[in-house]
């Protein structure tokens, strides 16, 4: 059986960008970045990254470019990472004083030096991904694709990881083409985002305007120690579902706070969240609104 | 890719293996028990039997031939083939294929580390045997027939990873493929001579299982030591060794090239 990933994807990415690449699960994202590193030959169509075709897998190709999946390591897992590094300097060819200061350089930034000699088995999700970084930046790439790179970490790791790729491409020039379905991700590093689903560009911008649609209402969510009347929810905001106990409320960005706190004010409230709107609904208010300015 | 990669791929091999020093030792134990086994086995039918020779080997021979076939076995033993095929089922195939690296020279060299540490024990373990063999109970081990086992061996050794490596290409297509390779590793096991030697089967069988590339793994090999080949045999066999590793080599180059080509690494 056959299912179309990608469809009709076209876009370009200038030396030294940073673009985010945002869309549901299955939106086709990992399936696009396999195809931009070579991984998967596409039935159609054309890529050029550094001026190579991915899919030829030629050496000079594969020098120059790294992709991390955190779902994926390279690392082997009873040896310590230092172990690893140095096979990669050798796979690489890499110099060997460029090849210290490097690392050096890459533990420094990430703070990882205690960890070096341990074995990967041994460390934790964070230290570990910091680690598979590492691994994949010793040869100095010039395109990093970085899929879901933050997944499974907690908040600390992920910012930490967010600030060095920042302070990575600021220093090196380096373009980054990167996913995920954590908005902060995006936010903080992508000056460009572009949203696909089911395997079609449905937005090429910058993030403003995507913040604009998605980013302006939350969804306040909370839970009742007892049940109360209709009456007594209204005034609030809109209600988005109801259930005996639990009431979703929406309530736009700018009376996020003010609402909320009537609301735990004067509701016997036991428990609450505050979340954006999920992507998906996103995509389609985008859709609806005809809000698509940069897709081609 | 430079030799300094192989080398420092084995040496990484061999210190993954030491950090699971108790494993190893467990193993070698498992190595043991199938050959005492058979030697029980063996003693029994030629007592209860009372002829000097069954199925072309005197009781020494056999003694040989049963030690000599546990030892080679487990000298050119796969196992790489459920590794190759859980990269390919998980997806993990992906990160090798960016990599400017020989995906199949990094899998055999770290397995040939794994390896090289238990190795090294199994061949004392067969130089011992076979000097007291020889001292002790006067059987007779000549050191042209262990030399010509040694030649025979690096062919073993070749021939079974490059079937493995052809067979574990079957991953491409079958998503599961740990029940095949199971399956097909047990008739292989018997199939090489690693149980009994082939003529145990009779004539007819032997005849054709000694057509297929399996019996060069272990039969030709041990047979060498026991002194059942004449020297056009032993020349013969060490060419069609060679020949059967080209042959599947080149099938093995096919199926990846056409399984790397349909492959399509799991994961949206």
């Amino acid at each position: 059986m056959q299912k179309e990933a990608v469809i009709d994807l076209s876009f370009d990415i200038e030396e030294g960008e940073i673009v985010g690449f945002l869309g549901p699960n299955g939106a086709g994202k990992t399936t696009t970045l396999k195809m931009l590193s070579g991984i998967l030959h596409p039935s159609d169509g054309q890529a050029s990254v550094l001026g190579y075709t991915p899919w030829e897998r030629k050496k000079e190709f594969k020098r120059q470019f790294s992709i991390v999946m955190g779902q994926k390591n390279q690392l082997w897992w009873d040896l310590p990472a230092s172990d690893s590094f140095e096979l990669n300097k050798l796979i690489y060819d890499l110099d060997d004083t460029e090849y210290k200061r490097t690392l050096d350089e890459l533990v420094e930034l990430l703070g990882v030096s205690e960890q070096l000699h341990v074995q990967v088995r041994r460390l934790s999700l964070g230290e570990r991904m910091k680690m598979e970084l590492i691994a994949s930046l010793l040869h100095r790439p010039k395109v990093i694709l970085l899929d879901e790179p933050t997944i499974g970490l907690d908040i600390i790791s992920q910012s930490k990881i967010r600030q060095f790729f920042k302070t990575y491409n600021k220093t090196y020039n380096t373009t980054i083409l990167l996913t995920s379905h954590y908005m902060r991700d995006i936010e903080d590093l992508c000056s460009r985002t572009m949203i696909i689903n089911h395997g079609q560009l449905v937005y090429d911008g910058d993030l403003k305007s995507v913040n604009d649609v998605i980013g302006s209402w939350k969804l306040l969510k909370i839970q009742l120690s007892a049940p109360v009347s209709e009456l007594s929810l209204n005034g609030y905001g809109k209600i988005r579902s109801r259930s005996e106990l639990e009431v979703v409320f929406e309530l736009s960005k700018q009376d996020v706070l003010r609402k909320s706190k009537e609301i735990l004010d004067h509701l016997p409230v036991i428990d609450f969240t505050i979340e954006d709107i999920p992507l998906e609904e996103g995509i389609a208010i985008l859709y609806e609104k005809g809000g698509l300015p940069h897709a081609q | 890719m430079p030799n300094k990669v192989y080398r420092k791929i084995l040496h990484m091999g061999i210190q993954n293996e030491m950090e699971y020093r108790t494993n190893y030792w467990i193993q070698l134990v498992s190595f043991f028990v199938p050959m005492m086994t058979q030697f029980f086995l063996w003693l029994a039918i030629f007592r209860s039997s009372g002829q000097g020779t069954i199925v072309g080997y005197t009781f020494q021979e056999m003694l040989i031939y049963i030690i000599m076939a546990a030892v080679t076995g487990k000298l050119v033993a796969a196992g790489f083939e459920y590794e190759i095929a859980g990269d390919i089922k998980e997806g993990g195939l992906g990160k090798f294929l960016v990599q400017p690296l020989n995906y199949f020279a990094y899998r055999i060299l770290k397995f040939l580390g794994a390896k090289a540490v238990q190795s090294v024990l199994v061949i004392i373990f067969a130089a011992v045997v076979l000097i007291w063999l020889r001292i002790g109970l006067h059987v007779p081990v000549g050191w042209d027939s262990a030399l010509r086992y040694l030649i025979a061996l690096p062919g073993a050794l070749l021939l079974n990873f490059v079937i493995y490596y052809a067979l574990s290409g079957i991953a491409f297509w079958l998503t599961e493929s740990t029940g095949l390779f199971y399956t097909l590793s047990l008739i292989i096991y018997i199939a090489s001579g690693s149980v009994f030697p082939l003529t145990i089967f009779g004539v007819t069988i032997a005849k054709i299982l000694g057509m297929l590339p399996f019996s060069y793994i272990v039969f030709f090999p041990v047979n060498m030591i026991t002194g059942k080949l004449t020297t056009t045999e032993a020349i013969t066999g060490i060419g069609m060794q060679w020949l059967w590793i080209a042959v599947i080599l080149v099938v093995a180059r096919w199926v990846w090239s056409s399984g790397v080509r349909r492959y399509v690494a799991v994961g949206g």
